[in-house]
């Protein structure tokens, strides 16, 4: 299962999903999940609309209650834990839109992931080393930055946190094309310095270049999992009804 | 130019505690999302304990501050956030304002038990009257220095808090995105908790202040009607702003006193105007000032749940009830009677609410003043006869309730587009002013140019004469009695015809979003004006009813708690039912009166206190505690007990017993074996029991859905596809926008 893992056995993986159930209200859209994130690695949940990723995430990330199932996070089960108290923790969440303040400053915005314990300098040389351009709008109302910018921020603070699990929710979403690219190849190099990620994306030709690992969830169900390559065609297939 | 200052000090000293209270507003509106009606009470229970600590146990001034201030006040915060606020997530608009003011009633009846109202208390400037100082060749008093003080310094201080601490900065953030905060690692429940802790000591310090300010005299209703008018200088902030709710405070307290200062004195109405000024300043700001949008007003799902009876189903329930009510006749005294008369018309009242905040969607908290304009059209224009041989006649009733429809519509017409608290507060305001400036004008006055001699309400107190249709003449308690209960039935009938029809689903689409149903081509102004016209006119029928089972008025009949306790009972017997504005009447204009005045005698005749006296003031708090109990069941209590009754239906025999039961009392009763409450008390038991009794014979038929109110078996609500409809266009109309 957990092919592509580095040192299997050793290191427990930093996430793990047990036989996930989960729903909203006496609807139930993800049927038994099973998924592990190995530590270290970038695992990409593809599939088209409606098919239980964002509900997946929400369960990690700990927003959604699932109505069966375990999440283990570091080997310890976290599935009765709140999603501040997983913020805590190190799980550090982009949701699905734009994960910003739109009423608070950039540096307002950058204020409130000092909340996960992480001092105010810090986060701001990170960020504004990393994201040079928030530096100038640092004064600027996080709702009146483009929609790239506002990812920016809400990456920013995935970089200047040092979470120990980053879960990133469509990032392209709504974005024109180049700002996707740029925004990837922020990815790329967090996980090249060895943050695990759980990824959702519609878009699986953006996601599987930089993924260890990739699982194809449709309704509900993991209906395919492996490597980038092997996904390759089974995506094709899932997204045309195959 | 010296009065001139004089004036403009009292003014900035008035404006700088309406700041205050109105910060402490804003404060908790921001971070909880739950607008506190119960801010004045909050304000006038810490003025009372600072008396007690202050005056009654004579602690120093600083220690009696320090435990009201920062320890009492932030704790009665704090846990009514926590024991209430919490629970209602995902209400209705309606539902959250409804549980703040039960907790502003329940506080208000809580400051009555503990400071008997017959004692009078007062006080005293901080640092006495003498204690002052020449400002610009005026007199100012330390307390007024101090005042001034707190409030620069309470501006100052949320302001810094707000931009230049973290858990300033997060209360903001909760605002935007309660998720996202968790995701940051914030925990948006502390920090509402917090709002409301300093909230409270907000109120506290408010209230404190302004007592010797407006003369010191501690009064319950004064006290918490100063801090209601603070609402106004919150809206000049629009809920968000602290500057401009200070502003806002200034603007109001400064007015106040040019008006007492400036307006000549013949003016007799010129000292209610400046009572009522708040209220119109408030009502303006509403319509003038565009609004932010509401939050939850894109709520797509909220806990309430209504179904709509069939059209045979509520003539059954309509017979059932005039049965029930002619046969109570039989064995109630007039006394009696006259009080159930009441509670229905209160219930007649309630229907109005039925249609407008039920049906349609829209929040009047002010359904009685709508009768008080009735009852005063009618008292001027509807009466015939002299003495005992004067009634109201049918066409006076019909006019009278014609000009409430009037004016429903014109209050209507500038608030159109107002929704859900907003409008709340625009009724209100109509009705503190109906109170304050129409009842309170008792002097005559002379028309001008046709010298026509006319007061608004005479002397304080209107005498109403019973009514008489045709040959039915309700001066007899019993005939009333009946009457009222068949104007209920009719109405209520009516209602029910009306929201199955073509216009009722249209008043549906309409709540469930005003867009949606715009964007398929309703009109949604006509279809506003209609509902609160139709609602007006309803409220003005039950109004006139009500005073004349009075027999005798004053402005203390229509008093705004008196409609707020309304609305409340009326949302906790089920505001999308006939049968929970029946409930919600009762409760309202029987049932607690009924309680508090049987343990009040109970109490004087055991020679006063005692056991009977605190059932008696218990009782004057149950309407709060039942208010307040809503967050666990917004969708009120008829339904629920439907709910519990239903099962019933497949265990007849169990049924059949009850009646047997019941008619076995009610004949006990009748022969004079048994007293009238002894009655009640079976009919409680019986009531009890039966459900209880079913569940132990067939316990099977009350194992599916008899928690909550499930739909009627083979019968699927079309409605419900409808909503949901209405719902996914809004999701579609929102996302455009």
């Amino acid at each position: 299962m957990s092919a592509s893992a580095p040192e299997p056995g050793t290191v427990p993986p930093i996430l793990e999903l047990r036989e996930i159930r989960a729903g909203y209200g006496s609807i139930e859209v993800v049927h038994g999940v099973s998924l592990e994130v190995p530590t270290g690695s970038v695992v990409a949940l593809l599939g088209p609309n409606g098919g239980g990723k964002t509900t997946l995430l929400n369960v990690c990330a700990g927003t959604l209650a699932p109505s069966g199932g375990e999440v283990r996070f570091e080997g310890n089960p976290v599935t009765s834990i709140s999603a501040d108290g997983r913020a805590r923790r190190g799980i550090c969440t982009v949701p699905e839109g734009r994960g910003v303040f739109p009423n608070l400053s950039v540096r307002e915005n950058l204020l409130m992931a000092t909340q996960v314990g992480v001092p105010m300098d810090w986060i701001e040389d990170v960020a504004f080393t990393q994201f040079p351009q928030l530096a100038v709008r640092r004064k600027q109302l996080a709702g009146t930055l483009s929609g790239g910018e506002q990812q920016m921020l809400a990456l920013a603070r995935a970089f200047a946190t040092s979470p120990k699990l980053l879960l990133l929710d469509e990032l392209s979403m709504g974005l024109a094309p180049i700002v996707v690219t740029q925004l990837y190849d922020k990815v790329r190099e967090l996980a090249a310095g060895g943050l695990s990620i759980l990824l959702v994306e519609q878009f699986a030709r953006t996601a599987l270049p930089i993924a260890d690992f990739a699982a194809v969830v449709l309704q509900g169900v993991i209906a395919h999992r492996g490597s980038p390559a092997e996904m390759e065609e089974a995506v094709s297939a899932s997204y045309l009804g195959g | 130019m010296h009065l001139f200052l004089t004036y403009t000090i009292l003014g900035l000293v008035t404006g700088a505690v309406y700041g205050i209270a109105a910060s402490g507003l804003v404060l908790t509106y921001t971070t909880s999302g739950i607008f506190n009606f119960a801010q004045g009470a909050m304000a006038m229970l810490a003025a009372f304990t600072y008396w007690q600590l202050r005056y009654g146990w004579n602690w120093p001034a600083p220690l009696a501050l320090f435990a009201v201030i920062a320890v009492l006040a932030p704790l009665l915060g704090g846990v009514l956030y926590v024991g209430i606020m919490r629970g209602l997530r995902e209400t209705a608009d309606v539902t959250k304002i409804v549980v703040t003011i039960g907790i502003m009633l329940g506080l208000i009846a809580l400051a009555q038990w503990i400071w008997n109202p017959g004692v009078p208390r007062t006080d005293n400037l901080f640092f006495g009257e003498a204690a002052k100082f020449k400002l610009l060749g005026v007199y100012v008093t330390d307390h007024e220095a101090i005042a001034l003080g707190c409030a620069v310094l309470i501006a100052v201080g949320i302001r810094l808090l707000f931009t230049s601490t973290r858990t300033g900065v997060a209360m903001r953030a909760v605002v935007d995105n309660p998720a996202l905060l968790q995701l940051n690692g914030g925990r948006p429940g502390r920090l509402a908790a917090f709002s409301w802790a300093l909230g409270g000591a907000l109120a506290a310090v408010a209230g404190i202040l302004i007592t010797p300010i407006s003369g010191g005299t501690l009064d319950v209703h004064v006290l918490t009607l100063l801090v209601l008018d603070s609402i106004a200088a919150a809206m000049f902030g629009r809920l968000r702003s602290i500057w401009r709710t200070f502003g806002g405070g200034l603007v109001l307290g400064l007015a106040g006193t040019y008006v007492l200062g400036y307006f000549p004195s013949s003016w007799s109405w010129a000292s209610d105007f400046r009572i009522a000024l708040p209220m119109i300043v408030l009502f303006v700001v509403l319509i003038v000032l565009p609004q932010d949008r509401l939050r939850g007003a894109t709520l797509l799902r909220t806990r309430e749940r209504f179904t709509v009876p069939t059209m045979r189903t509520a003539v059954t329930w309509g017979l059932i009830l005039l049965v029930v009510v002619l046969l109570l006749e039989q064995i109630m005294g007039a006394n009696d009677m006259g009080a159930l008369t009441i509670g229905i018309t209160y219930g007649i009242i309630a229907l109005s609410l039925t249609l407008l905040t039920g049906y349609a969607g829209e929040i009047n908290l002010a359904p009685v003043s709508f009768g008080a304009i009735a009852t005063i059209i009618v008292f001027h224009l509807g009466l015939s006869g002299t003495g005992l041989a004067q009634r109201i006649t049918p066409w006076g009733l019909l006019i009278g309730v014609a000009v409430t429809a009037l004016v429903g519509g014109l209050i209507a017409l500038p608030a159109l587009r107002l929704r859900g608290l907003y409008l709340a507060l625009a009724t209100l305001a109509f009705g503190v002013f109906v109170s304050d400036m129409i009842l309170a004008d008792i002097a005559p006055h002379v028309l001008p140019i046709f010298h026509l001699h006319f007061s608004i309400f005479d002397e304080g107190t209107l005498q109403i004469p019973p009514l008489k249709l045709g040959p039915v003449d309700l001066s007899s308690t019993k005939t009333f009695l009946t009457t009222s209960v068949c104007v209920f039935i009719l109405v209520g009938i009516g209602l029910i015809a009306l929201r199955r029809s073509n216009y009722g689903r249209r008043l549906t689409a309409m709540k469930d979003s005003p867009a949606a149903a715009a964007t398929l081509g309703q009109n949604v102004v006509k279809l506003k004006l209609s509902v609160f016209m139709l609602s007006a006119a309803i409220a003005g029928l039950g109004g006139v009813l009500l005073s004349a089972a009075s027999a005798s008025v004053t402005a203390n009949t229509y008093i705004i708690f008196i409609s707020l306790a309304l609305v409340m009972l009326t949302v906790v017997g089920g505001i999308g039912s006939v049968a929970g504005a029946l409930m919600g009447g009762i409760l309202a204009g029987t049932a607690f009166t009924a309680l508090t005045s049987t343990f009040t005698n109970l109490s004087t005749d055991h020679g006063g206190g005692g056991i009977w006296n605190t059932l008696a003031n218990l009782s004057l708090v149950a309407p709060a505690l039942v208010g307040i109990s809503l967050g666990r069941n917004p969708s009120g209590a008829v339904p629920q007990i439907v709910a519990s009754y239903r099962p019933l239906w497949n265990v007849k025999s169990v049924l059949a017993l009850g009646v047997v039961a019941e008619a076995v009392a009610y004949v006990l009763v009748l022969t004079k074996v048994m007293g009238n409450w002894w009655f009640v008390l079976a009919t409680v038991a019986v009531a009890v029991a039966v459900p209880a009794l079913g569940r132990v014979v067939r316990p099977d038929a009350f194992r599916t859905g008899a928690v909550t109110a499930p739909p009627a078996p083979g019968r699927p609500a079309a409605q419900s596809v409808a909503v949901g409809s209405a719902a996914a266009v809004e999701g579609v109309a929102d996302a455009r926008s």
